[in-house]
């Protein structure tokens, strides 16, 4: 049976049992806390240490890049919104599908013949129409970041030469030529801004004009062998009462969809 | 209080001979007045499919390139009256795109650079268009070369790009190249030595290596290879990898490694998938389930809303493909109004288990019509080799009997309603005129004896059930027309009629009805619609069955059937090519062709029917042999009359008889909609709904919301109580209040309407007065509802469901209604059956009653009545020549000695002719002339006659057979116009035996014809046949006839022509020629120093020489070329040649040395 020693103050302490760890005192409890934090941080400053490949990555809020994340996000929304209507903003020649109004990419008011094509090279002129859409929109980030740095005192003077978009294989690219100046104490430059975003319309578009020929040279496609050829894709193709054929190409993974219409080799109702 | 009316009938009255010529006259009246239309011909108008555009639009307002308009307004560019194939500025041709290396077929002037544009070419044909497999590391796509560069830039890869031609098809380049192989990359880091599995092109690119060897990249080795010393540990986890369908494992660093489990996607429908819940990774089925049918991915399969095929299709279905596709069935429904029908073919795969392909086809059945203008036999051939037609055989009667080639599947039409003025005019619509096709009158021939009565001896069936029966298969076969049922199993016998002048034929049977009824299922033992001979063509089969791993039935899963766009060509002609195209019709009169196959018909009148003996004869032989027995009874001479007479007597009651022929008619009408259907039929989620569908569901259904999201059928009088109401008839006065017919108002009485002249006078005999109802007010908003199908009738008292006579003859559901009636004279009735001046007069006022059913089902139950009456007095008027066939001035065929002439007379009359003015009674030539009351046509009364001096006018007068006996007065002047030389094809190009050379395909060829002589100097119009082109000439209806054929291929052509002028005179030529395409270049055959360089070539060439070794023939030098013979300046020195001959085709570069002779 162990004795019991008393201090001054009276406590107890009793060395065999759990009032052992028990602080004697606040201040004695935030000493231990003090050096329970210590051993974190240095345990963990010794695993970032010993991590050459692990860092943490902060991108600082530069003027530059509050326009690219905004960009960004009118870049992915124009693109989904004039995709969806087979490449334009403001389609002239369409059908009106799940009421939205489809353009007409490939085209005839004819029976029995063959479409024309509407769009040729529709690469560059999807690429055209999301310049022409994205421009405005574009000046209002600019405008946005000028008045937010206006406000903590900055002097801000931008000019946008040009906007150019490329669709290529797995990505959109948007170049804005601009030349942003900050002036504080001190005059800083941002000139180009360039956006590349993770985006299979290049491939929509590919396979679009790929079923557009088939559809000027034969007056129809077959979804299949898409589907067959290309497993990433989802092709609907949906005839309408009076001829009109209504594609949806459907990128599985980004969910990204073309949509557009064809009208070729109407054969007439009754006779 | 309730008001009773008792009327007393005195039944001697009712059977009484007067009361038998009475009821005789009524019906004979209601049939003159509202059946003319049937009694002479079976006229079918045939309106055009779709209004034709008429100028070929640059640019439309409609932000169409190059399209076709009706208007120049419409035009915001250039425009011309003509369509867009025969303009410049709209030529079509393929376009190349500079900036993806892609071309685009079809493609129209302006919107391409003119650099880029190829005119008139097929992208196919164009070089820089031709498609090979470019491969990129371990992924191939089928592109032009060009594009190929484009990618390997776009995607980091370095060239020279990997581009092959010789691979032909694409899913060879996709799944069946050997793909650059991957292996270990080793990336040293300061701390650590990783791995990834990639190529070696991505190994250079990530280590920056230009080199084709890279030390830090090991083929064919895995990343986990301890030879490595990576960090990389095998077998770390399993998991799935993008496109490929098998579980593989990965090393600790992420890289796959090989398969763990094997899914075989193409024999056991399995591919890898990986549970989101325990992150496992393993092969699970991708097959579809289907009504308990288990279907593999790839697999597609027809589904069909009813019986199919037989002219069976209920009205309203959709032939649907369906496609299981990683797991999922999806629907692709074939062109609505059954335009396209679902093609099925089965096959056994190697493990024995059936694997279905599916395809929507175009639906041939206007072919169908086309062959019924050929002889019997050669029409069943035809026919039967067309797998979407039919031989039906109508045997109704001895001498009613027809074969028909009918659509298989029978097209949907659209349920227009006619618009005012068609209904005023009585113009038939589309779908009227192709049903009235099979609206038949067979003849019957009855024979009624003095003891027997009347008897039926020949076409005797044509009263009988089978009648209705088998003219409603053929009425139904046609589209959607006769009583038929819908999707739904909505039966309505609307859409056909019977009409019969002696024996009626019953209506259709119930058990007959429960039959069609049961068509809106379908048939279980019913197969698939039969592909015929469509074949693949999109990819090269053999090909496919070369790919290691996917056993020949890729190709059946991409659709071995071929695609719907190859069913469109092969459906239209066997050797299709692109020219194919240009020669399908844009319009045809098929109504023609299918009329044609009836006329042969010509009401089933047999040939030798029975005839009736002579009664007078055998009376005559009687007495003799009665007088005989008398005298050897040594009667006296009185007494062997008086036996005679009486044997004569009683054999003549005994032989007497008379033949007389009844018609009976079937129309054929539209189908009818039913009333209160059930609209929400057609909001099913497996086929979507359309405007077809939904509205052939009941007369009041609707699609609304077109072309949004919330597109649904709906029930537009449901719920609307002024709707629900009965049809409210009140009078028509048609369009700009052109009803009734000038002369005439409509006078209001109790009940209904009468017509007469604004003095309360009756309608003039022999004057036709149009007269009409309506249900509803223009600006109705609820008139939709209100449409109703209206009959007439003399009986007030009959049910709406038994009277036989729809209003104006029209048993559509209509806003208005229009009919006419026609009276002859009073007097050349009492002329005709001796009538007393009571009954003349009780005959010359008719009261009709109108009863209509509305499109919500309402009858009303107050028939409303129609009064006219016609003026009474003697005949004053001359008769009137209404119209001649042919018509007056009509072109005659050269060589034609004679003409049937008929003339119309507006009464009965008789006519006589002569070749110069004279009075009637010295007229030399007589007409004859049907003067029977009841044989009204809708032209009038009918004279025949045969003319035979046919270039000289002659002069026609009539005479009534009133008691007047009017005459006319003037003369009518009849002439024909003769052809005096025969139409000739006198000149054409290509001239046979000519040989069209070419540098490359394909080649333009220009046919041109033309033609002198016929009736108008050589105009008339010509058609081309042979080597499987068939089409009427582009330019044509002039004495010069041009074709461009713009896709001419290599081969022999042997071509057919036949022209027809407006006289019918045929002339007939031919030619043969060929199309040879020179594809190679000119060679040099000599070469020799003749004061300079001289060379001789083989062929008339152009050649060009230079000392650079990489010659471009535009840019060396031009020898002096003399047809064979080429010189140059000379030197010492190593000439580069090349020659290309008149169609720009090179010969291959020749390399010479010059030596100076020392």
């Amino acid at each position: 049976m162990g004795r019991i020693k008393t201090n001054k103050q009276g406590y107890s302490h009793n060395y065999f049992g759990n009032n052992k760890l028990k602080p004697k005192s606040k201040r004695s409890q935030i000493t231990i806390f003090i050096i329970l934090a210590l051993a974190i941080v240095i345990v963990l400053i010794l695993i970032l240490i010993r991590r050459p490949d692990f860092s943490v990555i902060t991108t600082p809020k530069t003027p530059v890049n509050n326009i690219k994340y905004c960009s960004e996000d009118i870049l992915q929304g124009s693109v989904n919104f004039l995709a969806s209507q087979g490449g334009s903003a403001n389609p002239s020649l369409f059908y009106m599908f799940n009421g939205t109004k489809i353009e007409y990419l490939c085209y005839t008011t004819e029976n029995y013949q063959r479409c024309i094509m509407q769009k040729p090279m529709l690469k560059d002129s999807f690429q055209n129409e999301i310049e022409k859409y994205i421009g405005p929109k574009i000046k209002e980030c600019f405008e946005i970041e000028k008045s937010s740095l206006e406000r903590k005192g900055y002097s801000v003077s931008y000019k946008i030469s040009n906007i150019s978009v490329d669709l290529v294989p797995e990505n959109i690219i948007l170049r804005i030529n601009s030349d942003l100046r900050v002036t504080k104490s001190k005059t800083e430059s941002y000139k180009d801004i360039k956006i590349t975003k993770a985006s299979k319309y290049y491939e929509l578009v590919m396979i679009t004009s790929s079923i557009l020929n088939w559809e000027a040279r034969y007056g129809d496609s077959e979804i299949m062998n898409y589907m067959m050829f290309y497993p990433e894709l989802r092709v609907e193709k949906k005839k309408q009462d009076e001829g009109t054929t209504i594609y949806i190409i459907t990128d599985k993974n980004t969910r990204e969809q073309f949509v557009f219409a064809s009208r070729s080799v109407v054969i007439p109702v009754g006779i | 209080m309730k008001k009773e009316t008792q009327v007393k009938i005195n039944k001697e009255n009712l059977i009484s001979s007067k009361a038998y010529m009475s009821y005789f006259q009524i019906i004979s009246l209601i049939l003159f007045t509202f059946s003319i239309s049937y009694l002479i011909y079976n006229e079918i108008k045939v309106v055009d499919a779709a209004a034709t555009p008429a100028y070929c639009c640059e640019k439309a307002k409609s932000g169409a390139v190059c399209t076709e308009v009706a208007s120049t307004s419409e035009c915001a560019g250039r425009s011309s009256p003509t369509d867009c194939r025969s303009t410049d500025y709209c030529s079509i041709g393929c376009c190349i795109n500079p900036n993806s290396g892609k071309c685009d077929q079809n493609t129209p002037k302006p919107s391409c650079s003119a650099e880029n544009f190829r005119n008139g070419a097929d992208c196919s044909s164009v070089s820089e268009c031709k498609k090979g497999c470019c491969m990129m590391g371990e992924s191939a796509i089928w592109t032009t070369e060009k594009n190929c560069e484009i990618e390997y830039q776009f995607r980091g890869f370095q060239p020279p790009i990997n581009f092959s031609k010789t691979i032909k098809s694409e899913p060879v380049c996709i799944f069946g190249v050997e793909k650059e192989k991957k292996g270990a990359c080793v990336l040293q880091s300061e701390n650590a030595r990783t791995c990834k599995y990639i190529t070696l092109g991505e190994c250079n690119t990530r280590t920056k290596v230009r080199t084709t060897t890279n030390p830090n990249f090991f083929v064919g080795v895995l990343c986990s290879n301890p030879s490595l010393n990576t960090t990389c540990k095998a077998r770390d986890h399993k998991d799935c990898m993008e496109g490929k369908e098998d579980v593989y494992w990965f090393d600790s660093c992420g890289n796959p490694e090989e398969v763990y489990d094997k899914c075989d996607l193409l024999k056991k429908s399995k591919y890898c998938k990986k549970n989101i819940a325990n992150n496992e990774a393993r092969c699970e089925s991708v097959s579809c389930v289907v009504d308990g049918v288990t279907r593999r991915n790839g697999e597609s399969w027809c589904k069909y809303d009813g019986t199919i095929g037989t002219g069976k299709d209920p009205v309203g279905s959709r032939h649907i493909k369906h496609v299981c596709f990683m797991g999922e069935e999806k629907i692709e429904p074939c062109s609505d109004y059954r335009n396209e029908i679902c093609v099925q073919k089965d096959t056994s795969a190697s493990d024995g288990t059936t694997f279905s392909q599916s395809a929507c086809k175009v639906n041939n059945w206007r072919t169908c019509y086309s062959f019924n203008q050929l002889e019997t036999a050669e029409l069943e051939k035809k026919c039967k080799e067309e797998t979407d037609c039919f031989v039906m055989d109508v045997n109704i009667a001895n001498h009613f009997n027809f074969k028909v080639c009918v659509p298989q599947y029978p097209p949907g039409f659209s349920f227009e309603t006619p618009t005012a003025a068609q209904i005023q005019t009585g113009e038939k619509t589309k779908t009227e005129s192709n049903c009235a096709i099979a609206t038949q009158t067979c003849t019957e021939t009855w024979k009624w004896c003095l003891l027997t009565g009347w008897k039926c001896i020949d076409n005797c069936g044509c009263h009988e059930p089978v009648f209705t029966t088998k003219m409603n298969e053929l009425c139904a076969a046609l589209g959607d027309c006769g009583a038929w049922t819908n999707y739904n199993g909505d039966f309505t016998d609307g859409g056909y009629s019977l009409k019969a002048e002696k024996a009626w034929p019953p209506k259709l049977s119930a058990a007959e009805i429960s039959k069609i009824k049961g068509y809106a299922r379908p048939n279980p033992t019913q197969k698939p619609a039969d592909p015929g001979d469509i074949t693949l063509e999109t990819q090269d089969p053999q090909s496919l069955e070369t790919i290691s791993g996917y056993d020949g039935i890729l190709s059946g899963a991409s659709g071995a059937l071929g695609s719907a766009l190859l069913a469109k060509i092969l459906s239209t002609n066997a050797n299709a090519s692109s020219a194919s195209l240009q020669t399908f019709p844009s319009s045809v009169n098929y109504a023609q062709y299918a009329s044609g196959s009836f006329a042969s018909v010509a009401r089933g009148i047999g040939q030798g029917d029975a005839s009736v003996p002579d009664a007078m004869l055998w009376a005559a032989v009687g007495f003799g042999i009665g007088f005989a027995i008398g005298y050897l009874m040594q009667l006296s001479t009185m007494w062997s009359i008086v036996i005679g007479a009486v044997i004569a007597l009683i054999i003549f009651l005994f032989m007497y008889c008379k033949i007389q022929k009844f018609n009976v008619t079937f129309t054929c009408n539209k189908w009818e909609r039913p009333t209160g259907g059930d609209c929400n039929a057609a909001n099913k989620v497996d086929v979507p709904s359309t405007k077809y569908r939904c509205e052939s569901l009941g007369q009041t259904c609707k699609l609304i919301n077109e072309g949004t999201r919330e597109q649904i059928c709906i029930d537009k009088c449901k719920g609307n109580q002024s709707t629900q109401s009965i049809p409210e008839i009140k009078p028509w006065s048609g369009i700009n209040g052109s009803l009734p017919t000038a002369g005439y108002i409509y006078r209001t009485i109790e009940d209904g309407y009468e017509i007469v002249k604004p003095n309360g006078g009756c309608i003039d005999p022999y004057t036709k007065v149009d007269f009409g109802i309506k249900l509803t007010d223009e600006n109705d908003p609820d008139a939709d509802c209100k449409f109703a199908q209206c009959k007439i009738t003399k009986d007030a008292s009959k049910p709406y469901e038994e009277i036989d006579l729809f209003f104006g003859d029209r048993s559509a559901f209509l806003p208005y209604h229009k009919a006419d009636i026609f009276f002859p004279s009073p007097e050349a009735l009492r002329h005709q059956y001796n009538l007393s001046d009571a009954k003349i007069k009780e005959l010359s006022t008719q009261e009709f009653y109108v009863k209509c059913k509305s499109a919500t089902g309402q009858f009303n139950p107050q028939p409303y009545k129609i009064k006219t009456c016609v003026a009474l007095g003697p005949d004053l008027n001359a008769p009137v020549i209404r119209a001649t066939i042919p018509e007056k001035g009509s072109h005659v065929k050269y060589g034609q000695e004679s003409v049937d002439l008929q003339l119309f007379v507006n009464e009965p009359s008789n006519c006589k002719y002569s070749n110069v003015s004279r009075g009637y009674d010295e007229m030399e030539n007589q007409f004859s002339c049907d003067t029977d009351l009841l044989n009204y046509t809708e032209y009038g009364w009918k004279c025949n006659t045969n003319l035979t001096n046919l270039n000289q006018t002659i002069y026609i007068k009539c005479r009534d057979i009133s008691e007047n006996n009017n005459t006319m007065s003037e003369a009518y002047e009849y002439n024909l116009l003769v052809t005096n030389n025969p139409l000739t094809i006198s000149k054409i190009v290509p001239f046979s035996g000519q040989n069209i050379v070419s540098g490359v395909e394909p080649v333009e060829v220009n046919l041109q014809l033309e033609t002198t002589g016929g009736a108008e100097d050589g105009k008339s119009i010509c058609s081309y046949k042979g080597s499987g082109f068939e089409g009427q000439f582009f330019e044509t209806d002039s004495n010069t006839h041009y074709q461009s054929w713009k896709y001419g291929m290599e081969g022999d052509y042997s071509l057919d022509f036949t022209c027809k002028d407006i006289a019918g005179n045929v002339a007939y030529n031919s030619t043969y020629f060929k199309i040879w395409v020179d594809d190679l270049g000119p060679v040099i055959t000599r070469i020799y120093n003749s004061g300079g360089l001289k060379i001789t070539t083989n062929e008339k060439a152009q050649c060009k020489y230079t000392f650079n070794r990489s010659i471009t023939f535009d840019n060396a030098t031009s020898m002096m070329d003399d047809e064979l013979e080429h010189n140059s300046e000379w030197r010492a020195a190593l000439y580069y040649i090349q020659c290309k001959d008149q169609y720009n085709t090179k010969g291959g570069i020749m390399q010479i040395k010059g030596y100076n002779k020392f």
